[in-house]
């Protein structure tokens, strides 16, 4: 019964690697700009972190069934738009708009869910196309300029404080928390994985996988929708571009952290190491003087990086 | 009808090919051992050999896929030769036509043909003219002639598509044309079509190296027969001088009851737990009834393409269906019932394709063990991972698959102990009958006996086996009633007393009988 | 459903005209010329300000940018995939030549062939992460996408420089009455239907769209029909900044949003798919858009409703199914 375990290395050497990753530029950085690991500083990067990582999260339900989805960045701009236009500043109108707010991110999931799976079409130009759509419609709604404020409470949620831990932190890692059992505990995340490595396998085994993949492309647009509302109080106004660059934010996130895009492997863990090392790239450019448009320049390249990586340490794969 | 006369095109003279001394190892084993094998001009020389007897190995080999080990040579036309890749081996005259034809789809027949090997005019643009004039001639060599150049290979049907590849490999003025089973997806009017082609061929002074399962071809159409066995050489025969039970015996190298454990017989057989009627799918399944029954082995034979695995699919709801009727234990199973509940009442069905639709290659053996049980393990949509591992390592020990940890990647596992990890799970959810899908089709024999033994016990505590294989001397082992299905039909039911290989076979080409 | 075809190879002898065999192979794709028929017809029936001369000579010259870069994309997608970089290119290419050149005419083709083999190795990279490092072609042009964005953004984030009036004979010019970027544009039409038609390359791109395993083990040198693909495709973009920044005179860093969506869409339209697909068809789909937008603009429908439209289109049109296989 004793047989080389060669190929249980290898996931563990990919989680390992990309920690590595993570730490050296940790240290790297601390030992760069020592200032830059000041609570304050830190406590932002925090925050942004936050709607960043709920939106990764969403987009790591979709890409572990196989998908992706392109039309976040469109949609959180929508439901930041909307909660301004809705609520108009007003904390009453709180309570029932953000149930809403999340039944809109449920319903655009649904549509690209349907399409996708129903429709056997690529998962990047149904997206694609929405996010189009969703863009036009935005701006229709205002008319270039978008109206209304975002209420106290929101503000709250996005920037405020619970004693020293940002609020907008605990809701992420309550998201975090729930998003690990679901996939690791829950048949709906076991169903998720086998689905994501073998669609017709799957099937064969009696796994509603069409079920299982709509379910992913909804969970991603509500894990949006709840990612826009903190990105509303975080940034305090509303704007028709403000998740501007959060489709590829999310996607790179997933993908550094180590999840594969074929599907079926990776998880919450990973991801959330993804979203660190975005979160620090992107801060310690800003804060290394550099110009703000290398971040894209510097989010691109670790995207390509990571994916030929990855792709290189699968293949070697018995 | 070409009767192999032993006398081939020509002089005999010195042989085009020659093979000597070929091994090749792998990480699992040796392929291939010493090997010698020898082709002469205008000879159709069949090899022919079990699963895994090595023959796609040698031919692979001879493509330049792969390389022999040390000590091995290649020999064209007494000139030395290395094969590097396959390019190498085109343009030194050697040919393949594989079993599953690999036309682009969206080409027509012409562009197929000289796929990588257009015809040019001057000014660099393709030749289509010619391309054309030259596709039809070889077409009509072949007796394809009335078939329009510019047809889309994906509107092909089998026999053209073959026609299309053979025609490629005449394109590429090959002189050594492999044939690997082409008559798998024959009907009896096309492969006499098919031998007169071949013996035009052999005319010319073309070589071919015909492999095939189907023993009455090679008395017909073949000059020598070489039989592999284990990577070995074990009898290089001239076809008029050949017996079938040598051939056999060659192949096989052992009486047959000494692999299969004994059969129960129809004595021990239960009620039908499976009642099919009428079935029918639209070009694939016509007319389909029999039954299954408690307690017993039923084996389906037939060719790749018969419809085999299109039927059990059918019955089990994989697959669609246009007509008829199924009855499982009793109550009538509806087309549109999931999957899910059709396991869940009993009724198992374990694919052929193990790497595509068998396993969740990239997962654990753990997780590919539980995912039929989940429901069992869980409570409230949680799963609990313990009882999960619990089931995992039972399965691991009553099947005695050797694995050094349920963590491990199912992927890494041998062949045969996947199907173990396979078998297993399903078996969990005490199936009343459960259809094996080539179950041993690469897996090595210890694995395939253990297998046939676990088959045997299923059937003594009462479950239904139905077992597609085509392995004949697997069915015969095996098998306490045999249905042997062609065309989509079914040409015979036959008990364990009456199925001969030789009679299963007389009834593969087109249900007719001898 | 596979049919031994034994009358038509008569009839493929008999038939003689051009359009009813160019018809009849692209069956499928032809569907775009009566939807653009109708569409003209229509137009023309209800809106009295389209029937003008000047305005058909304005929807062809409209095509034009929107053309190039739909030829290069139906090359990208007939080979199987998506280039999602051609906009952000287009940004760059338009940037770097009307901000280096600054109005200077003497630094006008040296400029102009750098930005050429900048734009040509945004595709080469694509190619090479797609064909040698196993990247799903959307990925590798969603990440040259962002990567080339960025550095435009980090050149000039306003419209920099300038562009030597000379420069706009490039868009504005005629030949014979007839506008110059029209006929480049039929040139490189005429060009593109040559090769994917007649030479290696083209009916490579075909096999390789059709089924990569199967042309790779045909002998055909997938990775680098694939690079060239999108080379093709990227130099092409340039040649669309180069007419966009010759019409506006100066380079724009946002100028080359939406075209990956209006291009894909376009290419659809004509029915291109991985295996299938016809330049001719494409530019229908192209003109098509184009006279939508222009009946649009005629009944004042403002941008942000064609904008929804046009991805509406892009749904509807992929709705009906993409070819598998």
């Amino acid at each position: 019964m004793l047989l080389p375990t060669k190929a249980t290395l290898k996931g563990s050497l990919r989680r390992n690697s990309i920690l590595t990753i993570l730490l050296v530029f940790l240290a790297g950085s601390a030992i760069l700009f020592p200032s830059f690991y000041k609570l304050n500083n830190i406590l932002n990067i925090l925050c942004q972190s936050s709607y960043i990582g709920i939106v990764s999260l969403g987009q790591t339900f979709v890409v572990l069934g196989g998908g992706i989805d392109l039309s976040v960045a469109s949609l959180m701009s929508c439901i930041n738009v909307l909660l301004a236009n809705l609520t108009l500043g007003k904390d009453a109108a709180v309570p029932w708009t953000i149930p809403v707010l999340l039944l809109v991110g449920a319903g655009i999931g649904l549509v690209n869910g349907f399409i996708i799976v129903k429709r056997r079409v690529p998962a990047f130009v149904v997206t694609l196309g929405v996010a189009v759509v969703l863009n036009g419609l935005r701006l229709i709604l205002t008319n270039g300029a978008p109206f209304g404020y975002i209420p106290r409470s929101v503000r709250f949620l996005g920037s405020g404080k619970l004693g020293i831990i940002p609020v907008a932190f605990l809701v992420f890692l309550l998201v975090m928390v729930v998003s690990h059992v679901v996939l690791k505990k829950a048949i709906f995340g076991r169903h998720l994985y086998a689905v994501g490595v073998n669609e017709k396998a799957s099937h064969s085994m009696g796994i509603r996988t069409d079920g299982v993949r709509i379910a992913s492309y909804v969970i991603c647009s509500v894990m949006a929708a709840l990612s826009a509302v903190i990105l509303s109080g975080y940034i305090n106004t509303a704007d028709n571009w403000s998740a501007k660059g959060m489709d590829l934010d999310s996607i790179a996130a997933v993908v550094l952290g180590g999840t594969m895009l074929e599907g079926g492997r990776g998880g919450v863990i990973y991801t959330m190491i993804g979203v660190l090392l975005i979160g620090l790239v992107t801060n310690v450019i800003v804060y290394a003087g550099l110009a703000i448009e290398i971040q894209l320049i510097a989010k691109a390249l670790v995207f390509i990086l990571a994916v030929a990586l990855y792709h290189g340490l699968a293949r070697t794969k018995a | 009808m070409q009767q192999g006369s032993g006398v081939v095109g020509g002089n005999m003279g010195e042989p085009v090919l020659e093979m000597k001394n070929i091994s090749k190892t792998f990480d699992g084993g040796k392929a291939l051992d010493g090997v010698n094998f020898s082709c002469y001009a205008g000879e159709v020389h069949g090899l022919v050999g079990e699963n895994g007897a090595g023959k796609s190995t040698l031919v692979k080999i001879l493509s330049g896929v792969h390389q022999p080990d040390k000590g091995g040579e290649i020999h064209l036309w007494g000139k030395k030769c290395v094969i590097g890749n396959p390019r190498i081996a085109e343009e030194l005259g050697i040919g393949m036509v594989f079993q599953e034809p690999r036309l682009i789809p969206d080409l027509d027949v012409a562009e197929n043909v000289f796929i990588g090997n257009e015809p040019m005019k001057k000014r660099g643009s393709i030749d289509s003219k010619r391309m054309s004039e030259l596709t039809k001639g070889f077409l009509r060599s072949l007796n394809f002639g009335s078939l329009d150049v510019h047809t889309k290979a994906a509107r092909l049907s089998a026999p053209e598509k073959h026609a299309v590849e053979i025609a490629r490999v005449l394109a590429l003025n090959a002189k050594i044309i492999v044939l690997d089973e082409p008559t798998s997806s024959l009907g009896l009017n096309d492969t006499a079509n098919l031998f007169k082609v071949l013996g035009g061929l052999k005319d010319r002074g073309i070589s071919i190296i015909y492999i095939s399962h189907r023993l009455d071809e090679l008395f017909q159409i073949t000059d020598r027969v070489t039989v592999l066995r284990d990577g070995r050489l074990t009898g290089t025969l001239k076809s008029t001088e050949m017996q079938r039970e040598q051939l056999i015996n060659l192949m096989i190298g052992r009486p047959l009851n000494m692999v299969y454990p004994e059969k129960s017989g129809s004595r021990s057989r239960g009620d039908p737990i499976l009642e099919v009627t009428g079935l029918r799918r639209d070009g694939v399944l016509h007319d389909i009834s029999f039954k299954a029954y408690r307690g017993e082995v039923l084996g389906l034979a037939g060719l790749v393409g018969a419809g085999r695995s299109e039927l059990m699919r059918s019955v089990f709801g994989l697959d669609p269906v246009d007509g008829g009727g199924v009855v499982f234990d009793g109550r009538r199973k509806s087309r549109k019932v999931a999957l899910k509940k059709t396991m869940a009442s009993g009724f198992v069905y374990v694919s052929e394709d193990r790497k595509g639709e068998g396993i969740l290659s990239s997962l654990s053996v753990k997780e590919n063990a539980i995912v039929p049980i989940l429901d069992r393990i869980s409570r409230m949509g949680f799963v609990n991972d313990r009882k999960g591992k619990k089931e995992a390592n039972h399965i691991v020990e009553d099947l005695d698959v050797k694995v050094a940890s349920i963590q491990q990647e199912i992927s890494s596992l041998s062949g045969g102990n996947q199907q173990k990890v396979i078998v297993g799970r399903w078996l969990k959810l005490n199936p009343k009958l459960i259809v094996l899908d080539e179950p041993t089709q690469g897996i090595d024999v210890g694995v395939k006996q253990e297998l046939y033994r676990l088959i045997r016990r299923l059937c003594d505590e009462g479950v239904a086996v139905i077992l597609i294989s085509s392995d004949l001397p697997e069915i015969l082992g095996m098998s306490d009633r045999v249905i042997v299905i062609s065309d989509g039909r079914i040409a015979a039911e036959l008990s364990s007393e009456e199925a001969t290989e030789e009679r299963i076979c007389s009834y593969f080409v087109e249900g007719k009988s001898y | 459903m596979a049919t031994i075809s034994t009358t038509s190879s008569s009839e493929a002898q008999q038939e003689s005209g051009v359009v009813r065999s160019f018809l009849r192979k692209y069956r499928e794709q032809s569907l775009i010329f009566y939807l653009l028929i109708v569409v003209a017809v229509a137009a023309t029936i209800f809106i009295p300000s389209f029937r003008t001369g000047s305005n058909a000579r304005n929807i062809f010259v409209q095509s034009v940018s929107l053309g190039f870069v739909s030829i290069g994309q139906t090359f990208v997608m007939i080979s199987g995939g998506f280039d999602l970089s051609v906009g952000s290119v287009i940004s760059l290419a338009s940037c770097l030549t009307s901000g280096i050149i600054d109005g200077r005419l003497e630094y006008l083709v040296p400029v102009m062939l750098l930005v050429i083999i900048i734009g040509g190795s945004v595709g080469l990279l694509n190619g090479v992460l797609i064909s040698k490092l196993h990247f799903a072609p959307f990925i590798a042009t969603f990440a040259s996408m962002s990567l080339v964005q960025g550095v435009t953004y980090l050149y000039t984030k306003y419209p920099p420089g300038s562009m030597p009036s000379a420069f706009s004979y490039f868009a504005n010019g005629t030949i014979a009455f007839i506008p110059f970027p029209l006929i480049l544009l039929v040139l490189v039409l005429a060009a593109a239907a040559y090769v994917l038609a007649r030479r290696k390359y083209g009916r490579y791109v075909y096999s390789v769209g059709s089924n990569l395993e199967f042309s790779r083990l045909s002998g055909i040198n997938t990775a680098k029909v694939l690079i060239i693909t999108y080379v093709i495709s990227s130099l092409l973009a340039v040649v669309t900044a180069f007419f966009l920044t010759s019409r506006m005179g100066i380079g724009d860093p946002n100028i080359g949003s939406d075209v990956e969506i209006n291009s894909i869409t376009a290419a659809f339209l004509g029915g291109t798919v991985n295996g299938r697909g016809s330049v001719l068809c494409t530019y229908a789909g192209v003109l098509t858009l184009g006279m939508i937008a222009n009946i649009l603009n005629m009944l004042n429908v403002s941008s942000y409703w064609q904008m929804a439209l046009r991805g509406a289109i892009l749904v509807a049109v992929v709705l009906r199914g993409i070819k598998t296989v």
